[in-house]
């Protein structure tokens, strides 16, 4: 038998299919690191505009055997598609050998599937550093909605958040949309809205609309940018996260 | 101005802007035959030739299947009577851009078209005289072909995406006078009845067979899974060639490195002027097309972002898959991705000629090799006197100039 580098069951498949469907929608190829705590990922896409980085403690799964950190190339896609296969109720579990992955899902009948280990250099540990003083939490119904009302809009989207909440803005040809949001609303909790001062930016639409994709994961999630600086969306996940970034649009004119 | 029906009793000037957006094949005005179509022939006095029925000449070769009536098509071969040998002329795109319009005109309206009216899923199983033009399909070569039409042959036909062709009618009876020259890898393709269209397209591509040909085979029915193989309308297999051809080196180009300096290509023919703007940066694309008319324009576009489009791009239609891929040809082979801006612009002299005019002369602006900047100033400054609209009206519609102009990358925040 070949020598077995890690070894990870759940009985939670959607947590799998999101952490895939976090990751595909950034890179269609990724790596991931697992160490003997923890399962990571961090991708930026081929343009450098939006990034996703994952998180996992050991304990989000049933079984988690790693003894010393490790890299492997994963092709993304492959794994959603194999991920789509599972049934409601079957478990997942993945092994990583010298040079393949290994997974099976189990339920009714057992699928196994193998892919082989991609070689894509090294991981990108690399984040970004500039503080982003201007965040809040926002309930995921709600931002789901804002993103499905900016779809009628343009390729660019603005936020602004001040004292009194947050606006998102968009427009294309004649269309005008703005939907917002007020301070202490249900969707906007007043406890976690930390915005000192106002902030407004601009960032490309079209990746925020794969970002609110994980929005039926989680009851909210937390929103953190600043004027001219990248946009960070923080879901809370099995006691990990997934982490957007989504760097700005800055006219120079 | 929105792609909206305009009624006849607008006025001119509403029909001046509709005409420079339609371009003869986006049917906008209602009119069910298209007045700048209607107002070429007059200009090219085009007229009926005699009452001959029947015909011999060397097909260059060339087939035409038509949209109207589908699923039920009319498919028949191009030939220019009485000429024998190297007819490739007629047919061969990379041949025309030095032509003038009229020399180009009168080239393929010398052209007969013979039809026959069949279902498209008949290609699975053909029956003769589609057999005959599937074999002519085949050759790489001119084919001696002797064909008899039920009527003396009238009607010219003009397609927005396929090049024009003389008086059509119906076949009654044809035959090929020689045996087709049948390249291996068209053979192979040709009869693995197994092979996915798409596949046999790139695979027909990567054994170097010309566009036209695959093409041509594409819409006589003779790619793809046996009980599947369907004609498709010639104007439809230009742009589903193009299409499949450019995702397959799209694929690779979307891994290369990014370009470093500011490239500029541009090339003059047939009336259109053509200029790609390739700047540093992930691949994306974007056609902007204009036909300034009476000292009005209005610029249309489609364009793409690295993720790629999921619906067809109808505002540029064909054209935009045409210019689309020779550029990805030309990064391909320098190992680069781009962000790529093509200009298209069409001055008065235009007559509905097919989208092959934009990939040739992006081809020959290509050929004719890139004018590199460090500064994109200088890029800028060295593409303007070449426009017919001004360059900054191109730059302000252009999604991708715009998104490139001011959108960050997250490496300028890294530590």
């Amino acid at each position: 038998m070949k020598y077995l580098r890690l070894e990870i069951e759940t009985d939670d498949i959607r947590l799998m299919s999101n952490i895939f469907e976090a990751l595909g929608a950034i890179v269609a190829e990724g790596i991931i690191i697992a160490t003997p705590d923890s399962l990571q990922a961090s991708a930026l896409d081929n343009s450098r505009i939006a990034m996703a980085e994952m998180y996992l403690p050991k304990d989000a799964f049933e079984v988690f055997k790693c003894e010393e950190e490790i890299e492997f190339g994963v092709n993304i896609k492959d794994m959603n598609a194999i991920l789509g296969l599972a049934s409601p109720g079957d478990s997942f579990k993945l092994t990583v050998s010298s040079n393949q992955i290994h997974v099976a899902l189990e339920g009714d009948a057992i699928k196994r599937i193998s892919l082989d280990l991609l070689d894509l250099g090294e991981a990108n540990r690399r984040s970004i550093t500039s503080s982003l003083p201007l965040s809040f939490r926002i309930s995921s119904k709600v931002f789901a909605n804002t993103i499905k009302a900016a779809e009628l809009g343009g390729e660019a989207i603005e936020l602004r958040a001040n004292d009194e909440g947050v606006q998102f803005k968009t427009e294309s040809g004649s269309k005008h949309i703005s939907i917002e949001l007020k301070k202490g609303s249900e969707g906007l909790a007043e406890g976690d809205y930390n915005v000192p001062e106002e902030g407004i930016t601009t960032y490309p639409f079209r990746y925020l609309k794969d970002f609110a994709k994980l929005t039926k994961t989680t009851e909210d999630l937390a929103i953190e940018f600043a004027t001219k600086k990248p946009l960070k969306i923080t879901y809370e996940i099995a006691e990990g996260y997934i982490i957007y970034l989504l760097a700005p649009r800055i006219d120079s004119t | 101005m929105s792609n909206q029906y305009i009624p006849r009793d607008k006025g001119a000037e509403a029909y001046e802007l509709l005409c420079g957006k339609c371009m003869g094949f986006r049917k906008l005005c209602g009119a069910r035959i298209c007045p700048l179509v209607t107002n070429a022939r007059k200009v090219l006095g085009i007229n009926p030739i005699s009452d001959k029925t029947e015909f011999f000449g060397a097909s260059p070769p060339a087939t035409f299947v038509g949209t109207y009536g589908y699923p039920k098509v009319f498919v028949g071969p191009l030939l220019p009577p009485a000429e024998i040998g190297d007819t490739s002329l007629y047919d061969d795109e990379t041949q025309w851009v030095d032509q003038t319009i009229d020399e180009l005109i009168t080239l393929r309206l010398s052209l007969l078209r013979g039809k026959e009216a069949l279902p498209v899923n008949s290609a699975a199983e053909p029956p003769s005289k589609l057999e005959t033009i599937q074999e002519l399909s085949l050759s790489i070569k001119s084919v001696d072909t002797e064909i008899k039409f039920s009527k003396s042959p009238r009607q010219i036909t003009f397609t927005s995406r396929a090049p024009p062709s003389g008086p059509s009618g119906l076949i009654e009876k044809m035959k090929l006078a020689e045996n087709p020259y049948v390249e291996k890898p068209v053979e192979r393709v040709f009869g693995d009845t197994d092979l996915k269209a798409g596949e046999g397209i790139v695979d027909l591509a990567d054994d170097k067979i010309p566009h036209r040909q695959i093409v041509r085979m594409l819409s006589v029915g003779m790619l793809g899974v046996g009980e599947n193989r369907k004609m498709v309308p010639t104007q439809w297999s230009i742009t589903a060639v193009d299409d499949i051809l450019s995702k397959d080196v799209m694929k690779r180009v979307k891994t290369y490195p990014w370009i470093n300096d500011f490239y500029v290509f541009s090339h003059t023919a047939l009336g259109n002027h053509v200029a790609a703007l390739l700047i540093p940066g992930e691949f994306n694309f974007e056609a902007l097309e204009v036909w300034p008319r009476g000292g009005t324009f209005n610029i249309m576009q489609d364009y793409e972002f690295f993720q790629g489009r999921k619906k067809y791009a109808f505002t540029i239609a064909g054209a935009y898959y045409a210019t689309r891929l020779p550029i990805l040809n030309y990064l391909d082979k320098i190992r680069r991705q781009a962000t790529i801006i093509i200009m298209m612009e069409i001055d008065e002299s235009w007559v509905p000629l097919g989208v092959w005019r934009f990939r040739e002369i992006l081809k020959q602006a290509i050929e004719n090799g890139p004018a590199i900047f460090t500064d994109k100033k200088d890029a800028l400054d060295f593409l303007r006197p070449k426009m017919m609209v001004p360059l900054e009206a191109h730059l302000a519609k252009s999604v991708i100039y715009n998104t490139w102009s001011t959108q960050t990358r997250l490496d300028q925040f890294f530590d």
